[in-house]
């Protein structure tokens, strides 16, 4: 019996409890997600999605229903110098599989892409979607491009079984006097990865699309010249992680089997200012990765009745091979296949 | 300063201006309901707080100074407030310059306060009730619209009384009601590039339940004995067993062992609430020697 008070007060303690509960939250509203893009040289393309209320249920179902793929029209246009609406029709294009999302693009590009001068820079450009009886517009501006002094290649701080681990590193000078709001992307557009089966093997593995690395103004570096370097994105969006060089792994049976070096795409890009706050915000979203004490941000959108971001971008793009003490000085001109 | 006029023998009007200036700054984050709140001194970055409150009350004691009661205003004005950047996690530049995770603002508080008190006879207490409104003002925050403070409480009521039995037993209880926090909810979810990223309510923009309890007491005390005075205490805290929000949590559970994802389909989006302290009897023995 003389324990009994203190059992009671240990239970009264433990039985805290926890529960779930529920929110009496309005419906979200029906809104569009709008994803799109215009750079120098070729087609604008939009990725079109929408909300799903946060406590709404997630199922296998839930993925496909968020996908859009009946909007009435989807038309991108700009000024020309006399005034007059220079006018592109968008139309739909199941390039990324049934799975995904379908892309709205200029299907003039592909008669003849060589001479295709719809998009340039220091010109804006205005997007107007009609669905569902809205219509969902915004504006960009594609500014000058400013490409990096040189990117090299440098080994990761070594630890035990990590010697192949790369960063890629650049040195950039930002232009004086002017306002410079940079995004970097990239993906690894070849990257081997052992097949887990019986036969010891590897496979190409690349990157599906770009992924976005970084994004911000130079505020505290205008008209500097310093060094950075650009992580690799994780699944998750947050990006820390290295890339691969060369090197030989054993399997199980002892054979030796030999992996070529990750050939990194990297994205660098000027952008408009609304764009910048946006991309700014979704990396600070993705770094905060669903963590409970970190402070809520909506993404600033600039699309006017409806969610997302229209963004004009200025690229110069870098092939990288991750070779240890490489520098790279050239730029990369890539196809169609490779903004996204 | 201060001021009392006094209409009668048992009524007076006072009034009060302040300056104050506070030193360290309540930091909380407005995600979740959590105990998280930091306090954070000045710095070159972070300026003092600074208040000016003005207040204006009618006191009116009731019967022989049996009744105290008094209906008081107040307005305070705030400036160098801080509150976390939209998107910092606390814990940011922790090794280097934490300071510039605060955004920095100005704020306002009014309400009115009402206080019932019977000081004399065997059953003594008071009924105290404020209504009052706390608003912050950040450009930098919510799109630089006003915002309600996270301890911004619309209604507080007390009301406590102490019932004088006998000699030997004594009586008490104590009734509180507030008004729940506001915390910053998460809304509706979209993807952009295959990762899911949330829209929120606008700062502070939505109310958890209030919080309220009723405790009980008896107070037994024994004949005093020559060398000491003893008395026990029988009490039972939350006597209805309130479940009164501690905090509340957001998480997109997947089956075990996974990660799980949007394109799968196997997240599920929960709130939970957690509360501690349920009913909870107690024993004290005093003594004075």
């Amino acid at each position: 019996m003389k324990y009994n008070f203190l059992i009671f007060f240990i239970i009264c303690a433990l039985f805290s409890c926890q529960e779930e509960i529920t929110f009496n939250l309005p419906q979200a509203e029906n809104k569009l997600v709008v994803e799109g893009s215009i750079e120098p040289g070729f087609p604008p393309y939009v990725i079109l999605t929408r909300n799903q209320g946060y406590f709404d249920p997630i199922d296998v179902n839930t993925y496909n229903d968020l996908i859009i793929d009946d909007v009435d029209s989807v038309m991108v246009w700009f000024f020309d110098d006399s005034g007059n609406k220079v006018i592109r029709y968008l139309e739909k294009v199941d390039v990324l599989g049934d799975s995904l999302p379908p892309i709205y693009t200029d299907l003039n590009y592909f008669n003849n892409s060589m001479n295709y001068t719809f998009s340039k820079e220091n010109r804006t450009y205005f997007l107007e979607i009609y669905w569902n009886n809205q219509i969902i517009s915004s504006f960009t501006t594609i500014p000058k491009s400013t490409p990096l002094d040189c990117l090299w290649v440098e080994q990761t701080e070594v630890t035990t079984d990590n010697e192949f681990k790369c960063d890629i590193r650049a040195m950039y000078t930002d232009p004086a006097n002017e306002q410079n709001n940079i995004l970097i992307r990239s993906k690894r557009i070849q990257h081997y990865e052992r097949e887990d089966t019986l036969v010891c093997f590897n496979e190409n593995k690349p990157d599906f699309n770009l992924k976005l690395v970084d994004s911000g103004s130079d505020i505290l570096i205008n008209g500097e010249t310093f060094e950075t370097y650009f992580p690799r994105p994780k699944e998750n969006g947050f990006p820390n992680g290295n890339y691969n060089s060369y090197r030989i792994k054993k399997c199980e049976d002892g054979t030796e089997l030999e992996f070529p070096e990750d050939i990194v795409l990297i994205k660098f890009c000027q952008i408009d200012e609304p764009s910048v706050k946006f991309w700014r915000g979704l990396v600070r979203q993705a770094g905060t990765n669903g963590n409970p004490f970190a402070e809520p941000l909506n993404l600033v959108s600039n699309i006017e009745g409806g969610l997302g971001i229209f963004t004009g971008y200025s690229p110069v793009y870098y092939k990288v091979p991750v070779v240890i003490d490489t520098t790279i000085f050239e730029q990369y001109y890539p196809e169609i296949s490779d903004i996204f | 300063m201060s001021f009392r006029y006094k209409l009668s023998t048992s009524s007076s009007f006072k009034g009060a201006y302040t300056q104050n200036y506070q030193y360290i700054h309540l930091a909380s984050t407005s995600s979740v309901s959590l105990p998280t709140d930091l306090w954070v001194p000045s710095s070159p970055l972070i300026k003092p707080k600074f208040a000016d409150q003005y207040a204006l009350g009618y006191f009116k004691n009731l019967n022989d100074n049996m009744f105290e009661t008094s209906i008081e205003a107040y307005y305070k004005e705030m400036t160098n407030l801080i509150e976390y950047k939209e998107g910092v996690l606390p814990e940011d530049n922790t090794n280097s310059s934490s300071d510039d995770a605060f955004s920095f603002g100005d704020g306002d508080s009014y309400g009115i306060e009402l206080l019932l008190k019977k000081s004399k006879g065997k059953t003594t207490g008071w009924i105290g009730y404020t209504w009052s409104k706390t608003t912050r003002f950040f450009d930098e925050v919510n799109n630089g619209n006003s915002f309600p403070a996270k301890y911004d409480r619309r209604h507080d009521l007390s009301i406590t009384a102490t019932h004088k039995y006998s000699n030997k037993w004594t009586f008490s209880s104590v009734f509180v009601y507030a008004t729940g926090n506001s915390i910053t909810l998460p809304t509706e979810r979209y993807v952009i590039g295959e990762n899911i990223y949330t829209e929120f309510t606008s700062r502070n923009g939505f109310r958890i339940d209030p919080y309220h309890r009723l405790d009980i007491g008896a107070t037994y005390t024994p004949k005093k004995k020559k060398k000491f005075q003893s008395s026990w205490n029988f009490s039972i805290y939350n006597v209805y067993s309130r479940k009164n929000p501690y905090f509340i949590y957001f998480a997109l559970e997947s089956p075990e062992g996974t990660d799980g994802s949007l394109v799968e389909g196997n997240l599920t989006p929960k709130a939970y609430q957690v509360s501690i302290f349920p009913i909870l009897p107690s024993v004290t023995w005093n003594f004075n020697f």
